[in-house]
């Protein structure tokens, strides 16, 4: 009896669940300071890159995201590189992100903490929110180019942000 | 039990009054179906190697409140035992001056010295703590962790050819309390802190061992033995804005408890072991960045254990003196190549000094260059001294303890490295070029039998094995315009090894002292040959098709594969067909489709070698797989 209850309460709650919501957590700067996502996605747009030192692929696609953040930030859009490096090279993080001269924010997740509250199970893990701390599109892994499919996106969010009803966007959508 | 809390936890979040509930879930499913050598040395014999390893990620928030749920199936995963069932449960609740996590926890205090946390699948190692963490503040600039729990790990004793990876020669059973107290923000952006990690231990000794001879597990002695270590300790940060500085020291006590003796049955010896001990471990870091390079030292120095090598052997992580929840800083470079990651530096993080320097620099945008040095050697090292026929050990130090060596009987290790990054824009090429050169001693006995005759003071022998390694690997990744974003990535990698043996046999005057004769002195050097090589084009967000090809000019194991034809793959036979001389050569298709942006399938066909896999110093020997056929599922919704 009190299992069957459990059980119903359970699906009663997960179907009424928000899927693509992002779970209210906070994230650490590099520079030491702790910010809520939802301060985060409140100001625009939010990308946020899983990625680590050891990740090839990882490395490469971060010009991309500085590009985005110099194109899209004016606009309200935040890139949050959130780095999973464990001891063996959490120290050269900083030093790597500055050498680079990229300009997005970086957070530091040693434990994986905010990463498991995301469900990562690759890197890079790449994902889009609206203002409304929506998820609208993830992406594991990198391939040249993929980039390409994350701008669009970003430009689709924009659109429909700024058009009255979200016409512009939801014609973008539309397209081929 | 803990399933019916996981849903009680999650329907009390999802079926909360008040606003909407969130929900996300991660899925990865693996299938592998092949065949394996032997685990012995010598042992050719080809045996099916299958896996099933499945995993459910389940996230649910409201409001402060998350619960993540992990759930496995696997019967049997790739490395590790089977496991059916909830895996990992935490919850979360963060409030403004206060946060819980209770269930199955990861973290760590400063650098993890004495307390560190984490999980890797792929290398089965988990030393997460089921517990609580609760963190208070900041109160002013002060802020606590309370953390109390216990871990209950498996660990591999040795990583090598020679040993199951699906199972666990050694299990810990810890309950862990910790504290930390740190002040943030104090003037000029320091941090300070201070913490005490208290680990009692219930350890089973030697449940199963394997004899060398035979190969078979033997169970020796499923005695308990009580330990307790007791670790206080302090950190420092400093962030600027163009520099930053860590550096974190700590001692250890250990005291084995409700036993009075402990041995091995290896050669019918008794193992000395001391009651008491007591170990200091010190790591530093310092970065500079001030503006398109960057520069960092790192200094490591763990001087924790230094017991004799029959306690290092025979005794599982030496009495537990290293908790399995401590995990410092390796401090050398851990590679991603996959020829560089199979040879790593096996480092030992009970009694290892050394020193990492890297160093980052912009040439411009599109070129950037990272040159780094690793050095480190042990702080003892041991001679056996037979007198009157009674063997003992002599250990000699290093002239000083806060600095390497070179001398072979600290087990040197040394590797220097550099990388080039190029990218150009127009044909998003990106070339990765790498090149590495180490040198490690793996191994080294040196034996001085005393009274040998009337005319000689004594005979020595001394053996050593040094690893070189040169390693060129290559990566480069390019996209043409007009081909609709197809593109093409090559990984290329080349990997000399020399093992080098040395053998010394001599005997030393009984009036002078002095060497008299030396009956041998001989390096004997053992040259290997690797390549990898993995060609793959895709279409970026849809599709990939990928050949791989590994090749080994020796196999250490002994025997040459691939060199019956009968017992081609179709794979192989297709090779061989074209006059492809196979010796040592493993062949491998993969095909990867993305089902939506974040789901993706992969099927790979082929074989290919084992070899080490590591993460943060630790290392598992992942087992080749022969004619596979492997299936991977993986999303996120």
């Amino acid at each position: 009896m009190r299992r069957s209850l459990i059980l119903a309460v359970s699906a009663v709650g997960l179907l009424w669940a928000q899927t693509n919501q992002v779970p209210s957590v906070s994230v650490q700067l590099m520079d030491g300071r702790k910010v809520a996502l939802r301060e985060l996605h409140a100001r625009g747009p939010l990308v946020i890159d899983f990625w680590a030192l050891w990740c090839a692929p990882c490395l490469k696609a971060m010009r991309h995201l500085d590009a985005f953040q110099d194109r899209y930030g004016p606009r309200g859009l935040t890139v949050l590189a959130v780095n999973l490096d464990t001891e063996r090279s959490r120290s050269k993080v900083r030093s790597y992100v500055k050498s680079r001269g990229y300009d997005f924010q970086v957070a530091l997740d040693p434990s994986n903490d905010v990463y498991r509250r995301f469900n990562g199970n690759a890197l890079p893990y790449t994902l889009l929110i609206d203002r409304e701390g929506r998820i609208i599109y993830r992406h594991t892994g990198y391939l040249p180019g993929d980039e390409e499919y994350l701008e669009r996106e970003i430009a689709l969010l924009f659109a429909a942000s700024s058009s009255p009803g979200g016409q512009i966007g939801r014609q973008l959508a539309d397209l081929p | 039990m803990y399933g019916r809390l996981a849903m009680l936890g999650l329907g009390l979040v999802t079926a909360a009054a008040g606003q909407r509930p969130t929900l996300s879930a991660g899925i990865t499913a693996q299938l592998g179906s092949g065949f394996q050598r032997g685990f012995e040395l010598t042992d050719t014999l080809a045996r099916p190697y299958e896996y099933r390893e499945h995993f459910l990620d389940l996230t649910a928030g409201y409001g402060p409140l998350t619960v993540w749920a992990n759930l496995e199936f696997s019967s049997p995963p790739q490395i590790g035992p089977r496991f059916n069932g909830l895996r990992k449960l935490r919850v979360w609740w963060e409030g403004q001056r206060f946060s819980l996590s209770a269930g199955d926890l990861h973290g760590q205090f400063g650098r993890g010295l004495a307390l560190n946390m984490w999980e890797n699948q792929a290398i089965d190692w988990d030393s997460s703590l089921r517990g609580i963490w609760l963190n208070a503040g900041p109160i002013g600039p002060f802020s606590a962790a309370l953390v109390t729990g216990s871990a209950t790990g498996g660990r591999h004793l040795l990583p090598g050819p020679a040993v199951d990876p699906r199972r666990r020669d050694f299990s810990d059973k810890a309950t862990v309390t910790a504290l930390e107290v740190v002040a943030r923000d104090l003037p000029g952006g320091l941090a300070l802190g201070g913490y005490l990690v208290d680990v009692e231990a219930v350890n089973p000794w030697f449940t199963r061992r394997r004899n060398v001879l035979s190969g078979e597990y033997e169970v020796l002695d499923s005695r308990n033995v009580n330990t307790a270590t007791r670790t206080p300790g302090l950190f420092a940060e400093w962030v600027g804005s163009l520099f930053d500085a860590f550096a974190e020291v700590n001692l250890r006590d250990h005291t084995i408890a409700g036993v009075d003796s402990l041995y091995t049955t290896y050669l019918s010896r008794w193992v000395r072991y001391d009651r008491k001990s007591r170990g200091w471990g010190a790591y530093g870091s310092l970065s500079l960045y001030p503006g398109r390079w960057g520069l960092t030292l790192e200094y490591k120095n763990y001087l924790y254990d230094t017991s004799d090598p029959d306690v290092r052997s025979h005794l599982p992580f030496r009495l537990n003196r290293r908790t399995p929840v401590q995990n410092p800083p390796s401090a050398f470079r851990e590679h991603a190549a996959t020829l560089l990651a199979r040879q790593p530096h096996i480092m030992d993080f009970e009694d290892e000094v050394g020193v990492q320097v890297e160093l980052n620099v912009a040439l411009s945008d599109d070129l950037f260059l990272i040159a780094n040095y690793a050095q480190s050697s042990r702080h003892s090292g041991f001679r056996r001294v037979v007198r009157a026929g009674i063997p003992a050990w002599e250990r000699s130090d290093i002239l000083s303890k806060l600095w390497f060596t070179a001398n072979e009987r600290f087990y040197p290790f040394r590797e220097i490295y550099a990388e080039v990054n190029y990218h150009y824009a127009p044909l998003r090429l990106d070339v990765k070029g790498m090149a590495s050169l180490a040198s490690e001693v793996l191994s080294f006995a040196e034996t001085v039998i005393e009274g040998v005759g009337p005319a000689f003071l004594d005979k020595e022998i001394l053996n050593w094995e040094r690893r070189q390694l040169v390693s060129l690997p290559l990566q480069v990744s390019l996209s043409i315009p007009g081909l609709a974003g197809w593109g093409l990535t090559v990984d290329w990698e080349h990997q000399w090894e020399e093992a080098v043996f040395r053998n010394r046999i001599h005997f030393r005057d009984a009036a002078t002292g002095r060497i008299d004769s030396v009956t041998f002195d001989g390096t004997t050097p053992q040259a290997y040959f690797y390549r990898y090589a993995a060609v793959t084009v895709g279409k970026p967000s849809r599709l990939s098709v990928g050949i791989v090809w590994d090749y080994a000019s020796q196999q250490k194991a002994g025997g040459i594969a691939n060199i019956d034809p009968a017992e081609d793959s179709w794979l192989e036979a297709a090779i061989r067909s074209l006059g492809v001389d196979l010796r040592n050569k493993w062949f491998g298709l993969q095909i990867t489709g993305y089902l939506t942006p974040a789901a993706s399938l992969s099927v790979f066909y082929g074989s290919l070698q084992g070899g080490l896999k590591c993460d943060t110093g630790v290392c598992v020997f992942v087992p080749g797989i022969e004619d596979a056929l492997t299936l991977t599922f993986a999303s996120n919704f």
